[in-house]
């Protein structure tokens, strides 16, 4: 019976990191998209965007079946939880991706306009987010959660950075205040999405330590020692932001 | 679980039980027998004091002197230290060594008398009234002319047997407890003996169980033990050596498993993986301990590469995929998954097989690229003149302004394929001596060869009004071919001032730096994006292909300036932000200089 159970539990985190592994994808090809301004990746995008949603829904499903049939404790539990509210995270990056492929198309329909803003130390960190806090949960890893939520104070920096010189555009170019306020929206959207990787992240170092860290309550207030010393890991060093 | 006895303790428990039962039992017996025969001696000695008595009063028991038989009794008695009594026939003590006799009572009921009366020598053991404790009597019939006068009666407290007895009870017992005392020892000693070896047997196998092979018991000194301990020792020696073989078998895999340029996955049929060798751990960035079995889904998230295993695992046969790694840049993995049968066509698991065939598909890209720009570029200024001269035949012959308008144009298309096929086939000739180092060269000073490039370009230059700068610190003597280089030069700075805004700046800077000879040519002019900067020195890459064309180029000039530029060792870099300008860098890690002479030197 515990056997069966652990399997599930096993497939579940197969199906939890396939689903990351496509909204990483996702991820990848909207930024691929912005930085090239292609259309026609952008619309690819915005199609396939129920297959991420569909995903979402499998994942949830199972969780509650092995909810109700096994009613896990602990850390199964936490896990459980966990699992469900990150599905939810990812399912909502891929609608921040559909969101940003949607002001790709719109930006490309103006051909040629001079106005560009490179936007890829934001992506990158974005992607660079994603990408560890997936990998948190992967290998359970405290650490890397935590980097993930000091890097998404540089996000929100950047996002400001972008506000500012693009603002500085409109007034310099106010006849292209469409196309300018789209191309800051994507910053916004990027923002979001770094969000949500900073939830997954949260939500990591909840099943790891068992302790919410939700709104601010880290760094300093979690003793990390205890259950990462049951792990056999060297003690992360929560950076201070 | 119950603690179990110890050898040494069962085996001297046995040999304490031997010797207490063997000594119990033969000192014991000794013991009776010896008591036995001390009262029968006893018994003996008052018989024949009896008799010597019997002879002194023999005479007197008829008369009846009682006061003579009794003095008699009296000395003798102290002397021997005997009690003696002498008894009538009808039971009346005619004296004792003891008591006065007119104060005894009468005998004649003691069974002892009463038997001697009958004429036996009898002998009992019974309490006495008289004497108030245990004795043993001796009674002898007095005969006379056959016919029994009287009783000579002796005894002896039986309390002075038993002391003497008691004795020699202790005596023995003394002796049996040191006798025991040796016993056991020697017996615990021998246990001791018996049990060690065995205890050495089992220390042995313990530090063989713990993997210490190369210990060799003791030799044991009884002949089962020395047998044992050689089996075991063999045993040992065998083991060690499968292990060395095993070990060595397995060493062998790992070392070509290492070795293999091919990354290798071996996967458990839940995706878990049992095996990834260092290659395969390059190629797609992770670690992996072995021993642990981490999902695939951890190690590398690809949604290709998890498609692909999934369709192995299901349709059980093999498959093959270019899959792309997002990891660094975009990597191109052709990933080759199979399924691994163990023994008896069971699944055991999948092997997946990765080989980066990124340059390779690169390479196959620019090729098929090329060939596609080729023809075209090819192609079409000869459909145009094609166009033109069937006109030309088929159209009015008398039309001499159309004509020569016709012609006109046909010869700037056959010029434009001229050029191509020139930029071609100089592009094939560099590559091939730049392979082979061939190339011809000779010392000239570079600032003199940029300022021949400067005046080749300085038409068009002026014609944009833009100023080019030759900024040439050091202006070394470097070995190359003058002309090459020369076309090089003057390819970038054509680009340059094409693709520059009117009344921009063209700077050269030349300079000779630590890590080698650095020329860079900076425009301001529109720039180059991003993506587009890895593809540029491809021949017929465009940026922009109707500009391209407007402006006359082949498609070729940065394809040979990279050549040519390779071709003298060097390399070369390309910085550009769209709107703002571009900067060229050629870097020439170990240029062939010479000092710069202290006169210029006219010669070139």
């Amino acid at each position: 019976m515990a056997k069966h159970f652990h399997r599930e539990l096993g497939n579940i985190k197969k199906m939890i990191l396939s689903l990351g592994t496509l909204v990483e994808d996702r991820v990848r090809m909207v930024i691929e998209a912005v930085e090239n301004r292609d259309p026609d990746l952008a619309q690819q995008i915005i199609r396939l965007d129920y297959e991420i949603d569909e995903m979402e829904v499998e994942v949830e499903e199972e969780c509650l079946k092995v909810l109700a049939l096994h009613q896990p404790v602990a850390v199964d539990l936490r896990f459980l939880i966990s699992v469900i509210k990150i599905n939810n995270d990812l399912e909502r990056i891929g609608d921040q991706a559909v969101n940003i492929a949607q002001r790709v198309s719109i930006l490309a329909q103006r051909k040629s306009s001079g106005h560009f803003y490179d936007y890829s130390p934001m992506s990158e960190k974005v992607q660079a987010m994603l990408k560890m806090s997936l990998d948190a949960l992967a290998e359970l890893d405290e650490s890397l959660a935590f980097k993930v939520l000091a890097l998404d104070d540089e996000v929100d920096h950047l996002k400001s950075v972008a506000y500012d010189q693009i603002k500085h555009e409109i007034k310099k170019h106010p006849d292209a205040v469409g196309h300018l306020i789209n191309l800051f929206l994507i910053s916004r959207h990027l923002e979001r999405l770094a969000d949500h990787a900073t939830n997954i992240a949260e939500e990591v170092i909840y099943l790891i330590e068992g302790e919410i860290v939700r709104h601010g309550k880290y760094p300093g207030e979690i003793q990390l020692g205890k259950a990462t010393e049951k792990k056999n890991r060297s003690a992360p060093h929560p950076e201070n932001s | 679980m119950k603690k179990k006895t110890r050898l040494t303790w069962i085996l001297f428990a046995a040999f304490l039980l031997i010797t207490v039962v063997s000594l119990a039992v033969s000192g014991g017996y000794a013991f009776w027998a010896m008591r036995d025969f001390f009262y029968k001696h006893s018994a003996l000695a008052l018989e024949a004091r009896g008799q010597l008595i019997k002879t002194q009063i023999i005479e007197h028991i008829v008369p009846g002197n009682r006061p003579l038989i009794d003095a008699i009794c009296k000395t003798a008695g102290t002397a021997s230290k005997s009690r003696i009594t002498v008894i009538s026939t009808d039971g009346t003590v005619l004296g004792d060594s003891y008591v006065n006799p007119d104060k005894m009572d009468n005998h004649a009921n003691r069974p002892e008398i009463q038997s001697a009366l009958e004429g036996k020598t009898a002998t009992r053991i019974r309490f006495s009234t008289t004497m108030q404790k245990k004795m043993m009597y001796v009674a002898l019939p007095v005969h006379m002319n056959n016919r029994i006068r009287g009783v000579v009666r002796t005894s002896l407290a039986v309390t002075t047997l038993e002391n003497q007895i008691l004795a020699i009870r202790n005596r023995i017992l003394f002796a049996g407890v040191l006798i025991f005392l040796a016993a056991a020892g020697i017996s615990l000693w021998v246990s001791r003996r018996i049990s060690m070896p065995i205890e050495a047997m089992k220390n042995g196998a313990d530090r063989f169980a713990a993997g210490d092979l190369d210990y060799r018991l003791p030799v044991a000194h009884t002949d089962e033990m020395a047998g044992l301990a050689d089996a075991m020792n063999r045993m040992a020696r065998q083991l060690r050596k499968r292990m060395i073989d095993v070990t060595r078998q397995h060493n062998e895999i790992e070392a070509i498993l290492a070795s293999m340029q091919e990354g290798l996955i071996a996967l458990d049929p839940e995706e878990r993986v049992i095996k990834m060798n260092q290659p395969a751990r390059e190629i797609l960035g992770v670690s992996w301990e072995p021993g642990k079995k981490p999902s695939i889904l951890e190690l590398v998230r690809n949604r290709d590469l998890e498609q692909l295993i999934q369709q192995v695992l299901s349709t059980e046969t093999p498959a093959e995929k270019d899959i792309a790694f997002h990891r660094n840049g975009e990597r191109v993995i052709h990933v080759h998954g199979s399924p691994i049968y163990g023994a008896g066509k069971k699944r055991v698991g999948t092997l997946l097989m990765l080989n980066d065939v990124t340059q390779l598909r690169r390479l196959e890209n620019i090729r098929q690229d090329f060939a596609a720009n080729v023809s075209h570029e090819l192609k079409t200024p000869l459909t145009a003149v094609k166009g033109f001269v069937e006109t030309l035949i088929h159209g009015p012959h008398d039309d001499t302004e159309g004509t020569k308008r016709f012609l006109g144009i046909i010869e700037k298309h056959v010029n434009r394929l001229d050029a191509i096929i020139e930029d071609l086939m100089t592009l094939s000739r560099i590559e091939e001596s730049g392979e082979t180092q061939r190339i011809g060269k000779q010392a000239h000073r570079i600032d003199e060869v940029l300022e021949k490039a400067v005046e080749l370009r300085r038409p068009e230059a002026e014609a944009k009004q833009i100023r080019i700068e030759l900024n040439c610190q050091d202006a070394p003597r470097m070995k190359m071919d003058a002309i090459l280089f020369e076309q090089a030069a003057a390819n970038i700075l054509d680009n340059a001032v094409k693709y520059s805004p009117e009344g921009s700046v063209i700077r050269i800077e030349s300079r000779l730096e630590a890590s080698g000879l650095v020329i860079a040519f900076k425009d301001e002019g529109i720039g180059i994006e991003k993506k587009h900067l890895p593809r540029l020195f491809e021949r017929f890459y465009r940026v922009d292909r109707a500009r391209s064309r407007k402006l006359g180029g082949t498609g070729l000039g940065l394809a040979i300036v990279k050549h040519i530029v390779q071709a003298h060792g060097g390399r070369i870099f390309v910085e550009s932000t769209p709107g703002k300008g571009s900067t060229f860098t050629l870097h020439f890690p170990h240029p062939e200089l010479e000092p710069a002479p202290t006169e210029p030197d006219k010669s070139t």
